[in-house]
């Protein structure tokens, strides 16, 4: 009996330490950190090796919007990388522009989801983010900039030395911290609020011609557009063309059978990031489903879904192109293109 | 209710701690004593001491090849990590891999250009006979995969990082070649390539079923002849041989053709020659 009174009293303190807990947590501003959409699959960044911050986050934002990356101060990650169009390109610039307004190789792919891939790059040469940043800050047609000069800077800046001595306890300023902060920040580019999110999650409706171009979609594209990240995060050769000045994934993987492979993209977002494809070959979604539709050339890599015996490519009708756009702008996340926690200054 | 928890917890840790400290102290009181052994890696053509030459020195020619095409060489180094130890009876030490922005633990770079990242010191070891010694050339997936890191992995001072495809260099071997057909190529920005020029990056760490990956980690395991002994009073030195000659050598190489190499695939060959280029000399016990 006695045990019973006290069990009882046990549960009753519980209780009333979890309803002072839960009152004094609803007054908290709300912790800052990474959270996964419910619907989508297992993060792959190892967030033990580079736990999220506010403070890391926020020097990670100013350094991605600081031309103190490039060699001659012209050119910061944003240039290339703009919110309003999903952290694309600026839809002038089919070909980043880079220091000494050098024109890139390859159309800049938008940033969202990040700590959702395996590899990077439309060839998928960098396997972790961490490293993503090092290819545009080296290259010499983007920021043309020396590693170990740019973190001579940086510990020649007090702004930068006070921020990285608050954030990550550090005396003088090294490498893997800057590419950590950086990481942070894209990171946190979490694109899951777009009208078919909501509708998926059942807090939103699709239009009947979004639905109609939501089946075809499944039907049609979804075997390499796969799941909620729209993407296999594979690489394939779709028949845009039969000679490569840019062998794609056979740079990386040194097989003959994967020249002209490019990573399939993601297609979040995809209504605001024209132009399309690793060299900037379309400038609309309709040019796009067209070239599905006629345009694939028969080369010798090209991929097996699009060579399904006597047919090349994926046969459309002009309404079931115009009913997949209509899905694929569902796919447009507003909240993430706004969100303020991502704009430079704030 | 945070701090009673934390109260509760570590008062249930202290207790698990206590129970479990009872089972260990036999254990422990094996394994107190610990020793060190200092791994020398000797750099050597043949039996000489390696000599570096200037970059695009195309005078002295040190050595020759197999194919007798003469040589120098500039630049020597290599990553060397994930060292262990093991005895006959049962010992075995394992050194502790941690690639963190603060520093990269069990990741070594040894250069011929500075004398002093030649010499390793294996710490901790569990007093015991031992007689096996193995590590691998190259930095391996779970170094990479830690993403940026600091130390001798920091891209920024100093690490041999291939951006294009996220990695490190496991050994560079540069320097000049006169039968090299590299022509002097002006990069700009008061950079170049000297004419002759011979330049071998060997990388490569992905393992992947049914591709054309190619991984040139190299985990090499060498005997130390006879079993030697480490702990407090026992803190032996190691020589490793590592013969720059076998590289060429034992690859066939032919600088008229193959002078610059920068790719997993190139650099298989000479991957391969990993195991003749490193041999255990002698200990000091």
């Amino acid at each position: 009996m006695k045990g019973v009174v006290f069990m009882r009293y046990v549960c009753l303190s519980y209780v009333a330490l979890l309803l002072v807990s839960c009152s004094k947590q609803s007054g908290e501003v709300e912790e800052f950190r990474f959270i996964k959409p419910e619907h989508f699959p297992s993060s792959t960044y190892n967030f033990e090796l580079n736990e999220i911050t506010e403070e890391a986050f926020l020097l990670g934002r100013k350094l991605f919007y600081d031309p103190l990356l490039s060699i001659d101060g012209s050119v910061a990650c944003a240039n290339c990388h703009q919110q309003g169009t999903a952290f694309a390109d600026g839809q002038q610039h089919p070909f980043s522009i880079g220091v000494d307004n050098e024109i890139g190789i390859r159309n800049a792919p938008a940033l969202a989801n990040m700590a959702f891939y395996k590899e990077f790059f439309w060839d998928g040469g960098v396997t972790h983010l961490d490293f993503v940043p090092i290819n545009a800050i080296e290259s010499d047609i983007e920021m043309k900039e020396d590693l170990n000069h740019l973190i001579e800077k940086l510990n020649a800046s007090s702004f930068y030395q006070l921020e990285f001595k608050e954030t990550f306890k550090i005396d003088s300023i090294t490498s893997p911290y800057l590419f950590k902060a950086l990481s942070q920040f894209m990171l946190m580019m979490v694109s899951a609020n777009s009208p078919y999110d909501k509708w998926l999650n059942n807090k939103g409706d699709l239009k009947a011609i979004e639905q109609e171009g939501l089946a075809l979609f499944q039907d049609k594209c979804a075997s390499c557009h796969e799941g909620v990240l729209f993407t296999n995060q594979e690489y394939r050769n779709i028949g845009l063309d039969s000679i490569y000045p840019d062998l794609g994934r056979a740079t990386i993987t040194e097989n003959p059978m994967d020249v002209g492979k490019f990573r399939v993209p993601s297609l979040r977002n995809v209504a605001l990031t024209a132009p399309y494809m690793h060299n900037a070959r379309f400038w609309t979604l309709k040019e796009v489903l067209d070239h599905y539709d006629e345009g694939v050339l028969d080369v010798p890599n090209l991929a097996n879904e699009l060579n399904q015996g006597s047919t090349r490519g994926i046969p459309l009708t002009e309404m079931e192109k115009e009913a997949i756009i209509s899905f694929l702008k569902t796919l447009s996340d507003v909240e993430f293109i706004q969100d303020q926690k991502f704009v430079e200054y704030n | 209710m945070y701090k009673t928890m934390k109260n509760i917890i570590t008062i249930l840790a202290v207790a698990l701690v206590a129970m479990a400290c009872e089972k260990e102290d036999i254990k422990q009181n094996q394994e107190e004593h610990k020793g060190e052994i200092l791994v020398n890696f000797d750099m050597k053509a043949g039996t000489s001491p390696l000599q570096l030459r200037a970059s695009g020195d195309t005078v002295n020619y040190d050595y020759s090849t197999a194919l007798n095409q003469a040589f120098n060489i500039s630049n020597f180094g290599f990553y060397v990590s994930a060292f262990t130890l093991s005895g006959p009876n049962g010992e075995s030490y394992t050194q502790k891999m941690e690639a963190t922005a603060e520093g990269a633990q069990g990741y070594f770079r040894v250069e011929a250009s500075d004398l002093a990242t030649s010499f390793i010191n294996l710490e901790n070891i569990p007093e015991g006979t031992y007689d096996e010694i193995s590590f691998t050339i190259g930095v391996g997936e779970e170094g990479v995969q830690s993403g940026a890191s600091g130390g001798v992995l920091d891209p920024a001072n100093g690490a041999w990082f291939w951006n294009w495809n996220a990695g490190y260099i496991a050994m560079k071997v540069e320097g000049s070649a006169a039968d090299s057909p590299q022509q002097f190529v002006d990069q700009g920005n008061g950079s170049s390539i000297p004419a002759k020029r011979i330049e071998f990056h060997v990388g490569g760490w992905k393992d992947v079923d049914g591709s054309m990956f190619v991984n040139n980690l190299k985990t090499l395991t060498l005997d130390f002849g006879s079993p030697i002994l480490i702990g407090e009073k026992y803190a032996p030195e190691a020589h490793v041989v590592v013969d720059v000659l076998p590289f060429f050598n034992a690859s066939s190489n032919d600088f008229t053709s193959t002078y610059s190499v920068h790719s997993p695939m190139a650099g298989a060959p000479f991957a391969a020659t990993f195991t003749e280029m490193f041999v255990m000399d002698h200990v000091h016990q």
